[in-house]
């Protein structure tokens, strides 16, 4: 929290930040916390661009991502704002063409669009990401309390550094996600509570083999509402975007399946956030 | 339209009551009325007009070329053009890959195919001609349009043509390239009109929510008041991807309830067929004056 | 020379016409009664344009950036916009293009001579042109619509102001030409206020020999009287239907 607080919004300037007390954690959690979807080790940094009121990097195999956010920064529109207004900008590196390349070779298995990603002349490229842009507006604009920021803009970067071609767009969209979350976290602006993001693979009952699995992307939250049964509290949680993406299998029908691949996403997200959750605490 | 806090209190309060009312009187299933009619441009394949009562007005022309590939993710274009809009805004780009996404995902390929070799090549345009003025000085995303978009497009490509072949189909030995005849006569349908070879392209729905409250085409007064707004595609009379949420306006944004996700859902299944009835009955008209459409 | 034949030795174009008559004539006004304050569509032949125009509006709520409000004539902004669907093959054109940017000027400078400038000083006529599907003569054709959709909208202008195209082959001037004789003939545009012969347009940008000029600027009047004639009417008809439903 490295912004200038003349306002006072964060209390008295001699008040001292809540500390809580270092959790005894079997998971070792010191600068790596172990995702629970894929087995890969999760790096992250916080704070690392001083001139950014929050900010996060993530490594995650090959894939490294960069989000930082500013703000809020007042804004002098002739149009009087009762609430802030959100900037969202997603940038990918421009030397990301191995994966572009060696894509285009095996294209022929399915017209899947996730498969170019990094070119700018690609048609492609602007698909996916205006999905990661659309998705990521509608999470932050969901997830920040932009009514205590009357009169005053926020503004927030995604830079994809590197990312290779056993990533799947979905699970890429779910690390970005994440970044900003974590990002949003860092810079102390106020949110509805602890974002996580996931993307949960369920595969459905009739067919066996894990290649026909539906994929759902979910950025969720906690509701203000605590049940001390888990199997309840599940009800609690609120969705704050979802992308659904083509199935692998044309037959399965989406909404049969769509309710436990939801529960179950949840649950992963649950778990995930507790880890994550975990890891902030440690760095205050 | 700027909504007095008082206003926009009473219609969230109505909406959310449990026996939702909207503001114009509908019922949640119930559509706005709607105006349209296609097959009009002669210099396209296939085109359609379709507007609402506020004034919005789109018109989609679906135009085929011949090409030699066999990629399928680039036999189908979209192109969407806005009044007063610059074409590489955000927006035009996300409604495009939406568009784009929804029809390649139900898609019957099969229906392009000309010979061993040569594919049409579909190139759909979309000019909304009109957008109210309220939209540009407030807090309205214009994600509503995009179930307007997605009728012009069903309506285009259920109205267009392709000449007929008059080349042989198996010519992948041969050097040659496809002949077509002159006569429009005996052209036929892009999408076949008899119900066993036929497919439905994808439609687009949008549904807003508010509580617990789910509602189908919400008005501009409405979408300033909705928590949450999420798309859902229909096509082949099953609920079809890309599936996702969308900000209908920056004003009143909530996370959502996961089971409204799948009441939304339900809602959609509940009034896709009265859509499609009706938007199949607007195609199968035929126009002999092409100007009767102004 | 072109692979058709465009005006046979027996007097008749490509399409059938003989050299004085014009293309199919249709149009419609308030065609668009809610999405602006003039509407008007007009088609020539396989050229179908569609104009709206709003206004005149306070110069300040102006979509298109501030422009500087002149005391005495409104401000008139032109847009043209070609989707790409318009021609038989299709083609992207830009927002930027320069040739709709040499249009609307055109069209604009035309405007402001026709309508009566101290009735709306400070004030903003937008005038949005879409070129549904192009076949030759899109000046007139915008210049046509352009008319209608003012006299729809019930700004005060002095006349109508109509326009045709009018092309040269060999000594013989076509009226109303289309795309084929457009592409391979040196053809003008004229427009005429009123029922005079007041020239308030004329386009050339191809050579034309100074003594078939006359010709083509003579049969260029006739042709736009009678488009004259042809808007006139329908807005007459329109004119009386509305009177009768307001008794």
């Amino acid at each position: 929290m490295n912004t200038v607080d003349r306002r006072r919004r964060l209390g008295p300037s001699n008040a001292i930040p809540l500390s809580f007390p270092s959790v005894e954690s079997n998971s070792d959690i010191e600068n790596t916390s172990v995702s629970s979807f894929n087995e890969q080790k999760l790096f992250i940094q916080l704070s690392n661009i001083p001139t950014a009121t929050g900010s996060s990097f993530l490594q995650l195999g090959n894939n490294l991502l960069l989000a930082s956010v500013y703000g809020p920064r007042p804004s002098f529109k002739r149009t009087f704002n009762s609430k802030a207004v959100l900037k969202i900008t997603f940038h990918s590196s421009p030397f990301l063409s191995s994966r572009q390349t060696e894509s285009t070779f095996n294209n022929n298995n399915n017209n899947n669009n996730n498969n170019h990603l990094n070119s700018d002349i690609d048609p492609e490229y602007q698909i996916v990401n205006s999905v990661i842009l659309s998705t990521l507006e509608t999470a932050c604009s969901n997830l920040i309390l932009l009514d205590q920021y009357p009169k005053s803009s926020i503004d927030i970067f995604v830079n994809l550094i590197n990312t290779d071609k056993s990533t799947k767009f979905i699970e890429l969209l779910s690390l970005i996600h994440t970044a900003v979350n974590l990002a949003l976290i860092d810079s102390g602006i106020s949110v509805k509570n602890f974002p996580s993001s996931i993307v949960s693979s369920s595969s459905s009952s009739s067919s066996s083999s894990s290649s026909s699995s539906s994929q759902i992307f979910i950025n969720s939250i906690h509701s203000d509402i605590y049940d001390n049964d888990d199997e309840k509290d599940l009800q609690n949680e609120e969705l704050l975007t979802f992308y659904i993406p083509k199935s692998t299998n044309n037959n399965t029908n989406i909404k049969s399946t769509l309710k436990d691949s939801i529960d179950d996403a949840i649950k992963q997200s649950r778990a995930l956030r507790s880890e994550l959750s975990q890891f902030c605490y440690n760095k205050l | 339209m700027v909504l007095s806090v008082a206003e926009s209190a009473f219609i969230y309060d109505s909406l959310v009551s449990s026996h939702p009312s909207r503001p114009d009187s509908r019922k949640p299933t119930q559509y706005r009325p709607l105006k349209a009619n296609c097959g009009f441009l002669p210099n396209s394949n296939g085109s359609s007009r379709i507007y609402n009562p506020d004034g919005t007005e789109c018109i989609s022309s679906v135009k085929a070329k011949v090409i030699r590939s066999n990629n399928i993710s680039d036999l189908i274009n979209v192109e969407i053009n806005i009044f007063g809009e610059k074409d590489n805004t955000t927006l035009c780009q996300h409604l495009t890959t939406l568009i784009k996404e929804s029809l390649n995902d139900s898609f019957d390929f099969n229906a392009l195919k000309l010979t061993d070799k040569y594919y049409f090549q579909l190139y759909i345009d979309i000019s909304i001609l009109y957008l109210p003025e309220d939209f540009r000085y407030s807090s309205y995303t214009f994600y509503s349009i995009l179930s307007l978009i997605s009728m012009g497009v069903y309506l285009a490509l259920k109205s267009a043509k392709l000449p007929l072949l008059v080349s042989d189909k198996k010519d992948f030995e041969v050097e040659e390239e496809p002949t077509f005849s002159d006569d429009w006569e005996v052209s036929s349908y892009l999408i076949p009109r008899d119900s066993i070879s036929t497919f439905q392209p994808a439609l687009v729905f949008i549904v807003g929510i508010a509580g617990n409250t789910v509602i189908i085409d919400p008005s501009l007064e409405e979408e300033h008041v909705l928590e949450h707004g999420v798309c859902v595609t229909w096509s082949n009379s099953k609920i079809t991807t890309p599936i996702q949420s969308l900000a209908l306006s920056t004003s009143n944004n909530k996370a959502i309830k996961p089971n409204l996700v799948i009441k939304s859902m339900d809602l959609v299944e509940q009034v896709a067929g009265d859509v499609i009835n009706a938007l199949n009955t607007i195609s199968e008209q035929e126009i002999d004056e092409f100007d009767v459409v102004f | 020379m072109s692979r058709f034949e465009l005006f046979s030795p027996e007097g008749l174009r490509v399409d059938g016409r003989r050299y004085n008559e014009l293309r199919a004539f249709d149009c419609s006004i308030n065609t668009h009664p809610h999405s602006s304050d003039g509407s008007a569509y007009i088609s020539q032949g396989n050229t179908k344009v569609l104009c709206l125009i709003r206004g005149p509006s306070d110069t300040l709520t102006t979509t298109s950036g501030a422009t500087a409000s002149s005391a005495d004539e409104p401000t008139i902004s032109v847009s043209i916009i070609q989707p790409p669907y318009a021609t038989t093959e299709r083609k992207s054109t830009s927002r930027t293009d320069r040739r709709m940017a040499e249009l609307s000027i055109i069209i604009k400078r035309a405007l402001q001579q026709c309508i009566v400038k101290k009735n709306y000083s400070r004030t903003l006529i937008e005038v949005s042109i879409t070129i549904l599907q192009l076949d030759g003569s899109l000046l007139p054709a915008c210049i046509n619509a352009a008319t209608l959709a003012l006299i729809d909208a019930g700004i005060s202008m002095y006349d109508y102001i109509s326009a045709c195209n009018v092309a040269l082959y060999d000594t013989f001037p076509l009226v109303d030409s289309n795309s084929l004789e457009e592409n391979d003939l040196s053809f003008l545009t004229i427009g005429i206020i009123g029922n005079g012969d007041k020239i308030n347009l004329l386009l050339m940008e191809d050579k034309v020999p100074l003594d078939k000029l006359q010709k083509l600027i003579d049969l260029g009047i006739t042709g736009c009287h009678n488009i004259r004639q042809l808007m006139d009417n329908v807005v007459r008809e329109i004119g009386i239907d509305l009177l009768s439903k307001k008794l």
